[in-house]
């Protein structure tokens, strides 16, 4: 279960905490960061982590292996070969 | 100089839309809605993020800003990149679900998976209904860009040429000409929207410092979401952020986007990308503050933005972003145009009369696409104005098809019976709630009506799903996706 829940957690919970239950945090103007108020600051960091966590995801993610993909492949195939049987033709 | 620029740019766009004709199959649907699948991470990745770079950006987030504050600049930016979040886990899924099925548009899909032709004329007319405000918004930032920058070219004019060039790209190549026409609209949006953002950052004393400081000394409620009551304050700003974030890949568009790709691989690399490509929003939104410090008592407050380009830039920059903002505007037109286009002719009149072969299909596709831009560009020169809040109106409605895609993808029991109650009922209660009721002011907390739609959505099609008798067809739909899933866990299925 390791490293899909790994993605899941990088690429999915924590940016959505960041933005939303993290609000509380960064809802403010002081400190000034780089210039810019605090709130939009986190905002833009958060673009730059965020890019980064998907990043991560793409390295772990199990679905990603090669062999995931191979395989992804090869069982699209079949599904639409046994769509095309049971079905009589897809649409 | 400026609309000599500008006139280049739109040749050399009707250039690159006749040159992305090579490998087009004019007559066959899926070609002309998808390119067949077979666009690579490159191409995926501009169509793809064109859409969150429509007009209404460009002008509408700095106006929005300027006029209300840090509200709408927070939950802009929030929203859109959560749903790349999202989308990294969805549209692998989807684009599976699209490969097996042969599907070309969302109606496609979600038809196939519930197997019932009532949820593919539903969905189409939810989308078809939803996109119009859309399109419109595109003509009306059109105006507001020509209104103000003065280069020549009236609005007449402006509506005509983006009328024939929306449609010419179409009709030349599908989707592939909108694809790479978005090369350029991006990169000419990019150098606007950073020039922009750096004159106004150089001509305030102190830089983005001066500015920032600046507002938060004369009006530090324009950098703050307020949290007491009100109509735009933090419960709005989350449940918009929230129930957009889901929406975001269901709208039409972005669905169509992420069905040429070639892989659900392919969709994950460009996940990554996505939210750096939103660098474009801290210049913009550098530059609304700018505006808010410096051009106190503008007209509108949609020329914030066009207001600093035109005190602070050369006139052959104008051009530049006049071109680029009409580009843009013409993109979305024309993709818009042809998603309802193959909407209306694969999931309503392909219902309709199943017989229809592809090529007159593809060739109903033009009809529709056409007939769309000239009913918008009427509309537009008889009914100019803006439309407030347009985006979050086209979200309450196209969002609803979330929870039929979903839990279509991860729920067996999930059944047509089910999504049809959850389309409907989220559409009809955020009809009721918007117009009817007078929108986030009348709900409680000011909690955006579009999450309470969503919400009324899930606990219908999970509810009506429970409690009607499944589908054959559906549930063996649903084995079929399910046997394409790689991984169970952790592991590999070994097969």
């Amino acid at each position: 279960m390791k490293n899909r829940l790994l993605t899941v957690i990088i690429g999915l919970i924590v940016p959505i905490c960041a933005i939303t239950v993290c609000f509380p945090i960064y809802n403010r103007i002081e400190p000034f960061v780089f210039g810019l108020s605090f709130n939009y600051a986190w905002l833009f960091a958060w673009l730059f982590i965020t890019s980064f966590c998907l990043f991560i995801c793409n390295k772990i993610d199990p679905l990603n292996r090669q062999d995931a993909l191979e395989l992804e492949a090869k069982k699209v195939e079949e599904a639409k070969a046994l769509i095309a049987k049971e079905e009589g033709g897809a649409k | 100089m400026a609309m000599a620029i500008f006139c280049l740019l739109l040749a050399l766009s009707l250039v690159i839309a006749i040159m992305s004709r090579r490998g087009a199959v004019s007559s066959d649907m899926n070609d002309v809605m998808t390119a067949g699948g077979s666009f690579g991470a490159f191409l995926v990745f501009f169509i793809s993020v064109g859409e969150i770079y429509s007009i209404g950006t460009m002008i509408g987030t700095p106006g929005a800003i300027y006029a209300n504050g840090a509200t709408y600049g927070m939950w802009f930016v929030g929203y859109i990149l959560l749903a790349y979040c999202i989308g990294y886990f969805l549209n692998p899924a989807i684009h599976r679900m699209g490969q097996i099925s042969g599907a070309s548009t969302i109606g496609d899909v979600i038809g196939w998976r519930y197997n019932s032709k009532a949820i593919e004329i539903i969905v189409a007319l939810v989308a078809i209904i939803f996109l119009t405000p859309w399109i419109q918004n595109q003509f009306s930032g059109m105006a507001i860009l020509f209104n103000y920058l003065n280069i020549g070219i009236g609005f007449i004019g402006a509506v005509v040429v983006a009328t024939v060039l929306a449609f010419i790209y179409i009709a030349v190549a599908g989707i592939r000409a909108p694809a790479w026409v978005s090369v350029m609209k991006d990169i000419l949006l990019v150098v606007s929207i950073v020039v922009v953002g750096i004159a106004a950052a150089v001509h305030f004393n102190g830089g983005v410092s001066g500015i920032f400081h600046s507002v938060a000394e004369t009006s530090p409620e324009k950098l703050l979401i307020p949290t007491g009551a009100g109509t735009t304050n933090v419960a709005y700003t989350m449940s918009t952020i929230l129930f957009q974030m889901c929406g975001f890949y269901m709208l039409p568009i972005s669905f169509q986007a992420l069905l040429t790709s070639k892989s659900g691989r392919t969709l994950r690399k460009n996940a990554t990308l996505m939210p750096l490509y939103m660098i474009m929003f801290p210049f913009l939104i550098i530059a609304a503050y700018y505006a808010v410090a410096e051009l106190p008592g503008l007209e509108s407050s949609d020329y914030a933005l066009l207001a600093i380009a035109v005190d602070t830039l050369p006139n052959w920059m104008i051009g530049v972003i006049a071109g680029g903002g009409a580009l843009t505007a013409i993109l979305v037109m024309a993709m818009s145009a042809l998603c309802v286009g193959g909407l209306f002719s694969k999931n309503i009149l392909g219902v309709i009369k199943p017989d229809m072969s592809s090529a007159s299909m593809a060739t109903w596709v033009r009809i529709i696409t056409a007939v769309f831009l000239i009913a918008g560009a009427i509309v537009a020169l008889f009914f100019p104005a803006l439309m407030a809040n347009v985006i979050s109106i086209a979200y309450g409605g196209l969002s609803q098809t979330f929870w039929a895609v979903v839990l279509g993808i991860l729920w067996k029991k999930a059944n047509k019976y089910g999504a049809i109650a959850g389309i409907l009922g989220g559409v009809v209660s955020y009809a009721i709630m918007q117009l009817g009721m007078g929108g986030a002011a009348a709900m409680p907390l000011g909690i955006n009506p579009g999450f309470i739609a969503m919400l009324i959505n899930l606990i219908l099609i999970v509810v009506v799903s429970l409690a009607t008798k499944p589908d054959a067809v559906g549930a063996r739909r649903y084995e079929y996706y399910e046997m394409t899933k790689v991984v169970r866990g952790m592991n590999l299925i070994e097969k």
